[in-house]
């Protein structure tokens, strides 16, 4: 039983990072249908700047994560700009657009590694290392920090999206870009809005996770691999969906590391999304029309 | 004009098999090797991203699923060589089929996704399971002798892949110029307006999946007995995207442009490993640059000139 609640812990720590990276990556899809395969990169960037300015640094947590906010945001308005925008204006295939962004994911990546270092960092946890017991369950005290933040950041996320103007905008485009564009709306800085907040999301999630394990450059793929399967199973473009898929996701990590082995977890997570894409292939909230083919 | 340009081409093909196979230069055998290696991956990542508009990240797993199974079958089982290479190309083709009726079905790049999980689940079975020795891989591979002819020697052995290549190469274009194929690239333009006129746009993106998968396999099989071993990371994501600039630098839809950017990608892969990580670097940037500057590849310029040399002269 004690192991079962430390198995739920570990899920649902996991599950919601992956919540916010899958988020992270409907946000940018729903307005560009861009797949951005740099999204795992910044979670990894989120985890590392993390390690950097808390723990090397020393400075405060909350100035970290202020500084973490900034330079992601940052990092995902660079990838728009520079990699994805022009491709849009040109308005290439959304395979060529997404090749494009595995190169910036390269990139970002070894950069990463040749100028923070190759090695695996241990993160320090802003509330300490000392387990909190309850009944008779240890718990980590950077479990409450993962699920207390990524609810904070949930719920202003929705406030964002359903109670301002922006988050009208952002609809609209997502529903239709081209009648967006009609009305007014400038679908290209809405683009370049999602992207910074898809980089301020992710690496959210990166900070949050990292010392439940360790900050390392070679982390970003595996991340984008469980951000994009918890996307796929709670529905690609669904806000719901990627909570619910990124808990399933955190369930499906945990129960494997506790009762197989850490070795098969990426070979888990496939074949979890091919289940799903045989199963349900929309996804747990996922609309029919927008995923099915040959609705003609 | 044709006629001549038939006999140039055969005439470029022999010379690309005998020169490299009669040097005697150990260095220049072994990138030959890899190059027609890589030409085999590329034209067969060609036809399914350039021709028929689909993305696969997982060419490396085929590659490994080949590589792996011909070895387990040839060299440890003793099972005929080219039936193990068949063996390990249905097998890369069975592995293609399962994870493509399911994301093939959907709009959008589903395919481009699960074949990314695939990649990073299959490197994950390579590393950890017995039959595949695990992350030291398997040695003691040694080159069959075929209809009587031993390959032992490299220069042989190069003679093999570069007639495996050729072969390749012919059965792209014939896919490409078959009603088959021209079918895909009415499903590439407009998925819709192909299903309308009548196009069963299933079946033919899950068979040419299939069929490229199967290509890979069979590369990967010839792979290991160039190298005498097989081990993990020669079966890694990397080795996918690798494949995967050959074809955009090239040209997504030529054939020719796979094959031009499989040597240069080669050439180059070896220059840069002394590097270490910075080739990644390299990578990434010429992926966006190319992807930016020069979307239909290097062929695309030849193209253009070969154009305005025409126009300026009519």
């Amino acid at each position: 039983m004690v192991s079962f609640v430390e198995v739920v812990i570990t899920a649902a720590s996991f599950g919601a990072a992956f919540a916010l990276l899958a988020l992270s990556i409907n946000v940018i899809y729903s307005t560009s249908t861009v797949l951005n395969f740099a999204q795992g990169e910044f979670m990894m960037l989120g985890g590392m700047l993390g390690w950097a300015f808390y723990s090397a640094l020393g400075l405060p947590y909350w100035l970290a994560v202020l500084l973490i906010v900034g330079c992601m945001g940052l990092v995902g308005l660079l990838e728009y700009s520079l990699v994805v925008r022009p491709l849009l204006l040109r308005r290439a295939a959304d395979i060529a657009i997404m090749i494009a962004t595995f190169g910036a994911a390269y990139v970002i990546r070894t950069a990463t590694a040749l100028g923070m270092g190759r090695v695996e960092r241990p993160a320090k946890p802003p509330l300490g290392q000392t387990p909190v017991v309850i009944g008779h369950v240890p718990i980590l005290p950077q479990s409450f920090v993962v699920i207390g933040l990524t609810c904070a950041v949930l719920v202003l996320a929705w406030w964002l999206y359903t109670r301002t103007t922006l988050g009208l905008a952002l609809r609209a485009a997502a529903f239709d870009p081209d009648g967006a564009q009609l009305v007014g709306i400038n679908v290209d800085k809405l683009n370049a809005v999602t992207f910074a907040g898809g980089g301020v999301l992710a690496g959210v999630a990166g900070l949050l996770i990292s010392p439940l394990s360790y900050a390392s450059p070679w982390f970003g793929i595996t991340f984008a691999i469980s951000g994009f399967a918890a996307a796929i199973v709670g529905g690609l473009g669904s806000w719901p969906g990627a909570v619910a898929g990124g808990i399933i996701l955190g369930l499906a990590n945990a129960i494997m590391l506790r009762y197989v082995s850490g070795q098969w977890g990426t070979f888990a997570t496939f074949a979890l999304m091919l289940l799903v894409l045989y199963v349900r292939p929309t996804g747990i909230f996922g609309e029919r029309s927008a995923a099915r083919f040959g609705t003609v | 004009m044709a006629h001549r340009n038939t006999t140039l081409t055969l005439a470029a093909v022999a010379a690309a098999i005998v020169i490299p196979a009669l040097s005697g230069n150990g260095y220049v055998i072994q990138v030959a090797s890899l190059a027609a290696i890589g030409a085999m991956m590329a034209v067969s990542l060609g036809i399914l991203y350039g021709h028929a508009g689909q993305l696969s990240f997982a060419h490396a797993a085929f590659y490994g699923i080949g590589a792996y199974t011909a070895v387990v079958l040839h060299t440890q089982r003793g099972l005929d060589f080219f039936l193990s290479l068949l063996a390990g190309a249905a097998l890369a083709g069975l592995a293609a089929f399962v994870v493509g009726l399911p994301t093939l079905r959907l709009r959008g790049n589903y395919l481009a996704i699960a074949t990314m999980a695939l990649q990073l689940g299959i490197s994950e079975v390579f590393v950890n399971a017995k039959i595949t020795g695990g992350s030291v891989g398997i040695f003691g591979i040694v080159r069959p002798a075929v209809f009587g002819i031993s390959l032992e020697s490299p220069a042989a052995y190069y003679v093999l892949l570069a007639l495996a290549a050729v072969l390749v190469f012919a059965l792209a274009q014939f896919i490409v110029h078959s009603r088959p194929g021209r079918a895909l690239a009415a499903v590439r333009e407009d998925e819709t307006a192909a299903s309308v006129i009548g196009v069963d746009i299933i079946r033919y993106k899950v068979s040419i999946f299939t069929i490229t998968a199967m290509i890979a396999g069979l590369a990967g099989g010839l792979f290991a007995y160039q190298l005498e071993y097989v081990s993990p990371e020669s079966f890694n994501l990397d080795w996918s995207i690798a494949v995967l600039s050959m074809v955009i630098i090239g040209g997504k839809r030529s054939a020719l442009g796979a094959v031009i950017g499989a040597v240069i990608v080669t050439i180059v892969t070896q220059l840069l490993f002394s590097m270490g990580e910075l080739q990644f670097l390299v990578y990434g940037l010429w992926i966006i640059l190319i992807m930016l500057f020069l979307p239909d590849g290097l062929v695309s310029i030849w193209r253009t000139s070969y154009r305005k040399v025409r126009e300026a002269g009519s």
